[in-house]
């Protein structure tokens, strides 16, 4: 029991976190009925008029302020939102439907019963309607994402347009303020709208069951006070504890947090163990014309060619980023800023082969996050650099600055094609990833999966997950969309057996 | 956007979280202001009170990302923090703060390219910060596309 509480709510619904899977969730349960409370660790920021990569909203955002890392042989810097709207507000907005095979593999080895490549493809459709999914305007193709195109087109090789959860033509930049299509602005008003309420600044951090039943959660509310930090002038909070007593809890953390609550609260049976990522290589591409890619969209087109091992694509474009890139040899790669119009940023991403871990930090209940690049995964990166770096070439780069602690430039095809026969070395990278899912796997395996087939933990009869970490195992695609169609088709079933639908 | 009435009663039973693992002495922060300065790029050229202005925003947001990082990051980040300002004393005789801005270049380059992975890392978690801070600074920015005009570069 929390001491002292001195807040305490009562509702039907408890929703903690408001991302992806939260947001459809709750607005899914409002809707039919219910009486829902959203709770969300994060504050809840204007975000109209404000460019979500900036660093200051990196400081109000992101989770850490962006520095989570991801601890193993070489070290991952994972961002995720913490503000409602959850990593939805951050994003790319980029929508893809779950590819086939994956769901066949989850039907084969997860045991995920009644799921099927047509149902969720309905379920795409519909949640397409409410984002306003949708492709860019061929003249509004932005030179980085052009050039990018030419050069796969000319080695031939297959490559697609990603749709958006956007509106289009605000302005020349994806992050044009209103732009997204982010929960924010889409299901949490949807939710509210069917009275729904939302807790913001309100970190849950334990469940409190008995004989399989959450009977009630504690956590705490944070508001900022008028005092700054003395060291760092930092905001300073205040906190007092908050009970929540509720008949059904949904926990919507993601695939970093949901398994934070759950172990913390000593629920662990194959929780936190499955981790899946995509970790990703960036490129800073030089060209001989300006592309001036800071005031363009982001880029849209995926080279599918090496798909689903390997990906590759455009990457969102400031001097700050393009420098952060070049940091990894700064000294070396410092002239290069000189040229900073003519450059571009891309990467390369893999499916991740291994799995990592989450755990929670004694005492301070934070997560601890591990992945070990395995050999498999150093090779896919290895062998997408190289490609990345034949489209580039082909598409007219000049010279290519990868993340990379060795070679600092790339100054042709040949040096590139190296990396196919020679691995990169794992210590010499420095990816990111902003993919991270599996680490509460469903289906009716009970060696494998943490729930049921419709996302209802195992033991307990109220207490179900609705976001990244369901997803049995790494999709090979943006996981947003795939997150949504099962938040809301495991949400429908829940309907369905309470006789609500 | 719904805010729920309890919330009027902060004040009264609170407790500050921001004390206790978070706190950080000046000295740390004069530190900062010093290591900083000596990773800022030299480009584009600013005018000296913009330049300033400018740098006490970035040593602001690089110390507010310190101490956002988990506890287990943090604090031994900070404990080198501390072995970065001492173990000048061992090369020049004195700490990093008091030395001249030569030196700090040189020291904290010495750092950067450190055959130890760990003490490479020390520095690039702060570069990264300044780097992305200043050169996305709007008139940071505004400055280079100035520049790039003015050099005729990418026309």
């Amino acid at each position: 029991m929390a001491n002292n509480p001195r807040h305490k709510f009562t509702t039907q619904v408890l929703v903690i976190g408001s991302g992806a899977g939260g947001a459809i969730t709750a607005a899914t349960l409002a809707e039919a009925g219910y009486s829902v409370l959203i709770a969300e660790e994060g504050p809840e920021v204007d975000l109209s008029g404000m460019a979500t990569h900036t660093p200051r909203a990196m400081q109000l955002l992101y989770r850490n302020g962006g520095l989570s890392p991801i601890l193993g042989n070489t070290n991952i810097a994972f961002v995720e939102g913490c503000c409602v709207g959850g990593s939805t507000e951050i994003n790319s907005a980029f929508w893809l439907h779950t590819p086939p095979d994956a769901v066949h593999r989850w039907q084969k080895i997860y045991g995920v019963r009644d799921l099927s490549v047509e149902a969720l493809d309905l379920l795409f459709k519909e949640i397409e309607v409410e984002l306003g999914i949708s492709f860019l305007n061929s003249d509004e193709l932005p030179p980085s994402s052009a050039r990018f195109k030419y050069g796969a087109e000319k080695l031939g090789w297959l490559i697609e347009e990603v749709p958006r959860a956007q509106v289009t033509n605000l302005g020349g930049s994806a992050y044009a303020p209103d732009a997204k299509r982010s929960m924010s602005r889409t299901y949490i008003p949807r939710a509210l709208r069917a009275g729904a309420r939302l807790l913001s600044n309100c970190h849950i951090t334990r469940l409190y069951y008995r004989r399989g039943r959450v009977s009630h959660v504690s956590g705490v509310l944070k508001k900022p006070t008028r005092e700054r930090n003395l060291w760092d002038r930092s905001q300073r909070y205040y906190t007092s504890n908050v009970l929540i007593e509720a008949e059904f809890v949904f926990v919507c953390g993601g695939a970093i947090q949901t398994p934070v609550l759950l172990r913390f609260s000593g629920i662990k049976r194959n929780i936190g163990n499955n981790l899946c990522i995509h970790p990703m290589l960036k490129v800073a591409a030089l060209f001989d014309e300006p592309l001036d890619s800071h005031h363009t969209a982001l880029p849209i087109y995926q080279v599918k060619e090496f798909w689903p091992d390997i990906t590759l694509g455009g990457s969102v474009f400031t001097p700050g980023f393009l420098a952060l890139t070049l940091s990894e040899n700064w000294t070396e790669n410092q002239e290069a800023m000189r040229n900073w119009r003519q450059m571009a940023l891309y990467y390369a991403a893999c499916r991740g082969s291994n799995r990592g871990t989450v755990r929670v930090f004694p005492l301070t209940h934070e997560a601890v996050v591990r992945y070990r690049l395995s050999r498999q995964d150093q090779m896919n990166l290895s062998i997408g650099l190289a490609r990345l770096g034949e489209v580039l070439f082909a598409g007219g780069a000049r010279k290519l600055y990868p993340a990379l602690q060795a070679p600092s430039v790339l100054n042709s095809l040949a040096e590139c094609r190296m990396f196919l026969e020679k691995p990169i070395p794992i210590s010499a990278m420095s990816l990111t990833t902003v993919h991270a899912f599996s680490t509460c796997p469903m289906g009716e395996n009970k060696a494998l999966c943490a729930t049921d087939s419709f996302g209802k933990v195992y033991g307990f009869e109220n207490l179900y997950i609705a976001d990244a970490s369901l997803i049995p195992d790494s999709p090979g695609v943006n996981p947003q969309g795939t997150i949504m169609a099962l938040a809301l088709r495991n949400t429908r079933h829940f309907l369905e057996e309470k006789g609500r639908l | 956007m719904e805010l729920l009435q309890e919330a009027s009663e902060w004040a009264k039973t609170t407790v500050e979280v921001a004390i206790g693992l978070r706190l950080i002495d000046y000295n740390n922060y004069n530190l900062l202001t010093c290591l900083v300065r000596a990773l800022l790029p030299n480009e584009p050229r600013l005018h000296p009170t913009q330049r300033a202005k400018i740098e006490q925003e970035v040593v602001d947001f690089v110390a507010t990302q310190i101490t956002t990082m988990p506890s287990f990051l943090r604090i031994p980040y900070q404990i080198a923090l501390q072995g970065f300002n001492w173990l000048a004393v061992f090369r020049y005789g004195c700490w990093y703060t008091r030395l001249d801005a030569n030196r700090q270049q040189r020291y904290t380059l010495a750092w950067s390219n450190s055959r130890i992975r760990m003490i490479r890392d020390f520095v690039k978690l702060i570069r990264s910060c300044v780097l992305l801070y200043y050169l996305d600074h709007p008139l940071v920015t505004a400055q280079l596309e100035l520049d790039q005009v003015r050099s005729g570069h990418g026309k």
